[in-house]
């Protein structure tokens, strides 16, 4: 028996298994009993609903994916929301909606988007959208569909040429493109090289934790508007009007920052009891 | 259905390792790498088949794909033997070049000259004004902080001092952040397992949990 354990002390492993135990049970409760906590909308989601909602009639989207399936749930809310926003201008404006994927994985989600969660109904693929997949090359395909498009990209995601594709026939480079958006789950400073000089709105769907890293850019307002997160993607599907994953997530989020600070404090008054029992 | 099942099973394989290292944890950690690999493979040849060959089956052979395959199967060249080795290093210093050619062109507006200018300091909201004091504060006393060419002492030393709080701050931030982007995981996830079918997968890990610990305890 280890001398801890003969004072009676829980032991380090069991401390921390005791820790995520209570934070499965901090997430679970909330899922199991909806607690209905209230979403107020932040500014920056605010704005990026603007800015969609603003495009003009017969407007062309240029969207690229950059999400993995590991982001999933914090990028896929806002992922979600935007891509049914834009259907809809799509639908009820004549805006053309071009969407290209970064990765393997950020082509799939794209493709599982656009078939399981929006509705494309009475919209003819190929005039009012089109999904090229994943255009491979990393920068030099971000700079290549704003500087050459017809050059860069060879087919669409089924691998039809795009010289049979109507909506691309009259995009030769970013000058005929009217907004340009992305998601992003790492740094950003690809797409701000290769685009913020084109003068364009620039939309950003974030992963929480990268947003402090785009603050350049966003304060210089070289991107229009961005969504922080499942946060972000909660309030924004509030203002769609269309609840979705990232709703349902909110309680449980809300909770588990409530806990996290709880062990905050904890943690922290007992340190300090203890430094003060040493004095 | 089964996917949701399915999904239970992995994620509480996955979970496991926060109980004790177990085989279960090491079987979802291989499948993971695996399923990776292989998707990134498929999709790879997806890619190729559709933007490569589909060209090619139309026609379309003087394109600048075809010189980007040409420097793919160039770089296969590493290889083989040490005469054809040699072969290899051209796509790369391509890539390099072209890589560095274009971050360059775009770097110098967005990421040089733009962030050199600044807007006026003083602004309506009272929020933005202190905000924007706090930046050049935290800016100029980092800054101190790791100037070294003078010891830290008087104004210097207490600058450093502020500008290490200041990173302690945005470091601190980050964590914050990484730490509540990966609870996004968790939820996420959760979001699927707590409700039935996948469920009864948390149900029968949670037993066989309580039997491993009645188990170590020597309970029988």
């Amino acid at each position: 028996m280890s001398s801890k354990e003969k004072k009676g002390l829980i032991s380090s492993v069991d401390q921390d298994r005791i820790i995520f135990l209570l934070i499965f049970i901090s997430i679970a409760i909330p899922m199991i009993f909806p607690l209905g906590l209230p979403v107020p909308i932040s500014s920056t989601t605010k704005k990026f609903y603007d800015t969609i909602e603003n495009i003009s009639e017969g407007a062309t989207v240029l969207w690229c994916t950059s999400i993995g399936f590991s982001i999933w749930y914090n990028t896929g809310p806002g992922e979600i929301a935007t891509f049914r926003h834009i259907f809809r201008l799509v639908r009820e404006r004549d805006v053309k909606f071009v969407v290209f994927a970064e990765s393997a994985e950020a082509a799939a989600i794209v493709r599982r988007i656009i078939t399981e969660h929006c509705d494309t109904g009475g919209l003819k693929y190929g005039e009012d959208y089109v999904d090229l997949g994943w255009i491979p090359g990393g920068e030099a395909a971000l700079a290549g569909v704003v500087t050459d498009f017809q050059s860069t990209v060879e087919t669409d995601h089924e691998g039809t040429p795009i010289s049979q594709i109507p909506i691309l026939k009259d995009i030769k480079g970013g000058e005929d493109v009217d907004a340009l958006g992305f998601s992003s789950g790492s740094m950003i400073d690809r797409f701000m090289r290769q685009w913020a000089p084109l003068q364009k709105p620039i939309l950003l769907n974030m992963i929480a934790i990268g947003v402090p890293l785009c603050m350049p850019y966003i304060e210089k307002g070289m991107v229009t508007a961005y969504i922080n997160g499942q946060r972000g993607g909660a309030e924004y599907e509030k203002l769609l009007g269309q609840l979705g994953m990232g709703s349902s997530f909110i309680d449980a989020q809300s909770m588990i920052h409530l806990y996290i600070i709880i062990m905050i404090i904890v943690v922290v008054a007992w340190s300090i009891s203890r430094r003060m029992k040493r004095l | 259905m089964i996917e949701e099942v399915l999904l239970a099973i992995f994620c509480v394989m996955a979970w496991s390792i926060l109980y004790k290292p177990n085989p279960l944890f090491r079987i979802a950690e291989s499948m993971t790498v695996g399923l990776t690999l292989a998707f990134v493979i498929y999709t790879g040849i997806d890619v190729l088949n559709k933007r490569v060959f589909t060209p090619w089956s139309h026609g379309l052979w003087l394109t600048p794909i075809t010189i980007a395959g040409i420097l793919g199967l160039m770089s296969w060249t590493r290889l083989g033997g040490k005469n054809i080795r040699w072969i290899s290093r051209w796509p790369i210093a391509c890539l390099a070049g072209i890589g560095s050619g274009l971050a360059v062109r775009g770097c110098v507006g967005p990421q040089i000259l733009r962030q050199l200018t600044t807007n006026s300091l003083i602004a309506s909201d009272p929020l933005t004004n202190i905000n924007n004091i706090l930046i050049v504060v935290g800016v100029i006393t980092t800054i101190c902080h790791f100037t070294f060419s003078y010891q830290h002492k008087g104004v210097l030393g207490a600058s450093a001092k502020v500008g290490r709080i200041f990173m302690m701050l945005a470091f601190g931030t980050m964590l914050g952040g990484f730490i509540m982007t990966a609870m996004g995981y968790l939820i996420g996830h959760m979001f699927i397992i707590v409700k039935p079918p996948a469920a009864y997968v948390v149900v029968v890990a949670i037993v066989i949990l309580i039997v491993d610990i009645m188990h170590s305890k020597g309970l029988f």
